[in-house]
């Protein structure tokens, strides 16, 4: 079945989400959403914009999931579709034309840069490569299993399980680095 | 799942590899597996605590990120579209079903004296206007200016844009061509974002959206907003769409008039 937004559905029992069933999934999942948008686009207004994309496929007309233990993964699945899309769009859009006195490319966003240095776990984890660092985040936030995150991704369970371990050894490196490097500087101190 | 009979400490590592910290897989029993394979070989266990001890650190990391103070409210009340109609009791639903007998009936006879559907339309129209460059015959920056060239051409030149779109400079314009009717582009500026208008007579189409509720749809790769009136169908794409709700829903209602 394809949604009235082109979604596809896995073909189980059908649902309405109603206010009540709508209410309680933003209650439930909108932080981890948002965390996990902030880990792909490293931007907190894409983020929100990423996560009320999500929801307003959800409340809009016609919208049916057809499993309520479905929810949490379809809402991963559809920011996870959304995020790529839009990545795709801006690209296309800049291979269209080059518009004369256009805006400089947008900076990233000092203000989540800055609190995420003050974290050196955050940190490291956003310079990872999106490859690894989408099924890195959804690992680390836990609300999911690896095959729960095969599914969001749409990649094979072997794959989540060797970016996740790949991944992990680059947050360590990143991490190590960063020690020396402070090590270094005091000890020249 | 089925408990492996024998598992090395090899195999063990590699599923304990995506063993959540928080003990969630626990229960699973493939990581039950692993994990008691884990308490046979020491070397396994010490690689296990490490892990864990690392993983934990990184979850707290992750899951203190803070969210935006008003997502959540905003969530609760932007994002909100209209509810679809429920329709209760028997003697409606017989009525629904006898109206959509009909309309099946419409359609078939429509389908044979027409092939000017709103989908084969917005897909078409969308495509041809991303994939040319340059895209615009006319450059303005003056939605006034660009209307008054579209009037020229023959095209449609009075536009009623939602007040909410108004905002947006003009870039320029250009008259496309429809199975035979006239259809008007203009292509507006979002800050670097391009966003495509198109305008064609609403009778030139036929399955088009409500007038009063405007149809969001993926179309070519792009999202679209489609809405009819005052005798014209609209078709926007380059925006997203609570971008347009924000702009265009006030109070509950669509404001989509001129």
């Amino acid at each position: 079945m394809v949604g009235s937004f082109g979604i596809r559905f896995p073909e189980t029992i059908l649902m309405n989400v109603d206010e009540s069933d709508y209410e309680w999934l933003v209650e439930m999942y909108y932080a981890s959403l948002y965390r996990f948008a902030l880990s792909l686009s490293r931007h907190e207004q894409h983020a929100s914009d990423l996560v009320q994309e999500t929801f307003c496929r959800l409340a809009a007309k016609g919208q049916q999931l057809r499993d309520p233990s479905k929810a949490k993964t379809w809402l991963f699945t559809t920011l996870y579709r959304e995020f790529l899309r839009n990545r795709r769009e801006e690209s296309r859009f800049d291979s269209i034309e080059v518009i004369s006195g256009r805006d400089e490319p947008s900076a990233p966003d000092t203000a989540v840069q800055n609190r995420i240095d003050g974290a050196q776990a955050k940190d490291a984890l956003m310079q990872i490569d999106e490859l690894y660092r989408a099924p890195l985040a959804l690992f680390y936030l836990e609300e999911h299993s690896y095959v729960q995150i095969a599914e969001i991704l749409g990649i094979p369970i072997g794959t989540v399980m060797s970016r996740i371990s790949r991944g992990r050894e680059m947050l360590r490196k990143l991490l190590a680095d960063k020690a020396e490097t402070i090590l270094t500087r005091y000890a020249k101190a | 799942m089925q408990k492996p009979n024998r598992m090395n400490s090899e195999e063990a590592k590699t599923i304990l590899e995506v063993y959540r910290p928080g003990g969630q897989d626990a229960a699973n029993p493939l990581f039950a597996a692993a994990l008691e394979q884990a308490n046979k070989d020491p070397e396994l266990a010490r690689w296990l605590a490490h892990q864990r001890s690392f993983d934990a650190a990184f979850v707290s990391a992750v899951k203190a990120i803070p969210v935006p103070r008003g997502l959540k409210a905003s969530l609760l009340t932007e994002s909100r579209m209209p509810p679809p109609a429920l329709w209760h009791g028997w003697p409606v639903r017989l009525a629904a079903a006898a109206a959509i007998v009909s309309l099946v009936a419409l359609s078939v006879f429509w389908l044979k004296r027409a092939s000017t559907d709103f989908n084969a339309y917005r897909a078409e129209i969308v495509e041809a206007s991303w994939d040319n460059s340059p895209h615009l015959e006319h450059r303005t920056a003056t939605l006034k200016e660009a209307q008054q060239w579209l009037a020229q051409q023959q095209g449609h030149g009075d536009l009623g844009l939602p007040t909410g779109l108004g905002e947006f400079q003009a870039y320029g314009c250009r008259v496309l061509e429809w199975n035979g009717q006239k259809v008007s582009f203009v292509c507006f500026l979002d800050g670097m974002k391009h966003l495509h208008l198109f305008v064609i007579d609403s009778q030139a189409v036929r399955n088009r959206p409500s007038p009063s509720l405007p149809d969001f749809e993926n179309c070519a790769g792009w999202k679209t907003i489609s809405w009819s009136q005052g005798g014209k169908l609209y078709v926007l794409t380059g925006m997203n769409y609570l971008s347009f709700i924000k702009k265009c829903r006030k109070h509950g209602q669509w404001m989509i008039a001129g």
